[in-house]
């Protein structure tokens, strides 16, 4: 294996382990920005592909759901309840309706190929703006509250704190739930700030640290909160 | 046994410091303080996860062989024996009404058993042993993750009020001696004996209360008084939050029934 791409994982593996040296080391490389983006896409292909074969493989063992849905529709045919149903055309159409979008919602969830393909362009993607959005916004919060870091020093930490992320991989069983990255990462884009900008107390880093997934969520909020009247419009006009 | 000395390279080493933590000598935590690294941690999170998913999966293993249309038809014979337990301790108190009922979700199960076992029956690209295979692999598996998760979860929020109270140690150091917590978690091993099952759990979660109190105290150098604070009141807190959205949910109801018998 090449030197470099050996070297490369073993301070992923460090930065898992939240090693502060290692972070110190991402910190410290002459091209922060550059090897980021090389550090943060590669965990999400890694990771990427893990979901791409486990997607795929839920999708090879779930069973066919236009089956499902015809099996289903029988048996409720067959019900006193749906002899009551059908006396009424105006309550059949609509649990017709009804019945059609629920199905329609569930193919949407349900596992696919073509969703499997997108999970491995979506996660390095992911990950590549959430490494943006932390590495700028807590550089900025930590610089206001008296930080000492450069900026290339926070982003290469902060590329390094993607590590967790790589046990998405893991995903390549179907079922395995893979529970506690986001503590695991937020625990080690902690370790990142903290020794960038090792003047600044626990309490500031902290929340340096915490700011932006909070704004992230307040502004997912708000979003949620506005298109909610949009989609009640939209649900309404498929029912009409 | 020196456990600060070296990591310990066998099997019985690794009982004996676990053994050493349960008793909450002070050497086992800081051995795990001393690492700048959560390997050590990690190691216990998942050995302690694997083991604990182990009974678990071990009791699921008879489904792998089961066909789809076995599990229905053994689904369909416990949901009638659950049927015919229920008839026979009412009897003397049945109504007709009730009878009726009965009658009616017996009906119901029999009208849709051709149905159910149609839709075990429904096939999938792969054989559905695969399926069973990679479902039951994926549910053990989980298992370390969720304790990960729930050990992650609540010590950084004891490491938070720990600090808040005066606590001077690192976030390593404490995490990586908090991870001794879940070993009395294995308790749940035994989950599956009525009643004492139960109890047990129960005791394994107070157990590693009592050694996140531990690793306060030894990686935090706080006094016993602030370590059993830090290590309370992130659940006091939640309780706190939990009574108020109650209260809140409460009076929401409370206001939507008045203004109803209102309109």
């Amino acid at each position: 294996m090449d030197k470099k791409l050996r070297e490369t994982l073993r301070l992923v593996w460090r930065g898992l382990l939240l090693e502060p040296t290692a972070y110190d080391e991402a910190a410290a490389d002459d091209n922060p920005f550059v090897e980021g983006v090389f550090l943060v896409v590669g965990i999400g292909i890694l990771a990427g592909l893990g979901m791409l074969i486990g997607g795929l493989l839920a999708w090879a063992t779930t069973p066919d759901l236009g089956q499902i849905k015809r099996i289903l529709l029988e048996a409720l045919r067959n019900t006193a309840w749906y002899e009551v149903l059908r006396a009424d055309p105006e309550a059949l159409r609509r649990f017709e309706q009804s019945y059609e979008l629920g199905w329609r919602f569930g193919e949407l969830l349900a596992p696919s190929p073509s969703q499997a393909f997108l999970m491995l362009l979506l996660t390095p993607l992911r990950l590549l703006l959430s490494w943006l959005w932390f590495g700028l916004l807590a550089h900025f919060v930590a610089r206001l509250l008296g930080g000492n870091g450069t900026l290339g020093q926070t982003m290469g930490a902060a590329a390094l704190a993607a590590a967790p992320q790589l046990l998405l991989i893991l995903g390549l069983v179907p079922g395995l739930a893979v529970a506690g990255i986001g503590t695991w990462t937020l625990l080690a884009r902690y370790v990142a700030v903290r020794r960038v900008h090792e003047n600044l107390s626990w309490p500031r880093v902290l929340v340096a640290v915490v700011t932006p997934p909070v704004l992230l969520l307040l502004i997912g909020l708000i979003a949620g909160l506005v298109s909610i009247p949009v989609l009640a419009g939209w649900l309404g006009g498929l029912f009409a | 046994m020196n456990t600060a000395a070296a990591t310990p390279s066998s099997l019985r080493a690794w009982l004996r410091l676990a053994l050493d933590a349960l008793t909450l000598k002070p050497e086992p935590y800081r051995f795990m303080a001393a690492e700048a690294s959560l390997r050590r941690a990690l190691l216990v999170v998942l050995v302690v996860g694997l083991l604990l998913g182990l009974g678990q999966a071990l009791v699921a293993l008879p489904t792998l062989t089961r066909s789809p249309a076995a599990v229905v038809e053994a689904a369909l014979t416990g949901f009638r024996q659950g049927l015919d337990t229920a008839r026979s301790s009412m009897t003397g108190q049945m109504t007709p009404e009730m009878a009726a009922l009965f009658d009616a979700l017996d009906q119901g199960l029999e009208a849709f058993r051709p149905y159910l076992l149609e839709l075990a029956a429904v096939p999938a690209p792969l054989p559905s042993a695969v399926g069973r295979f990679l479902a039951w692999l994926g549910g053990w598996l989980s298992q370390p993750f969720a304790l990960l998760a729930k050990w992650l979860g609540i010590s950084i929020w004891i490491l938070l009020f720990a600090r808040l109270l005066g606590g001077r140690g690192g976030l390593l150091p404490y995490l990586a001696a908090s991870s001794l917590s879940v070993i009395p978690h294995l308790l749940a091993l035994f989950a599956f004996i009525p009643c004492v099952g139960s109890l047990l759990t129960a005791a394994g979660s107070i157990w590693g209360l009592v050694i996140q109190y531990q690793a306060v105290v030894i990686t935090q150098e706080l006094s016993a008084g602030r370590a059993v604070a830090a290590v309370l009141l992130p659940y006091l807190l939640l309780l706190f939050l939990a009574v108020i959205v109650s209260v809140i949910a409460v009076i929401l109801i409370i206001g939507l029934i008045a203004s109803g018998a209102a309109g």
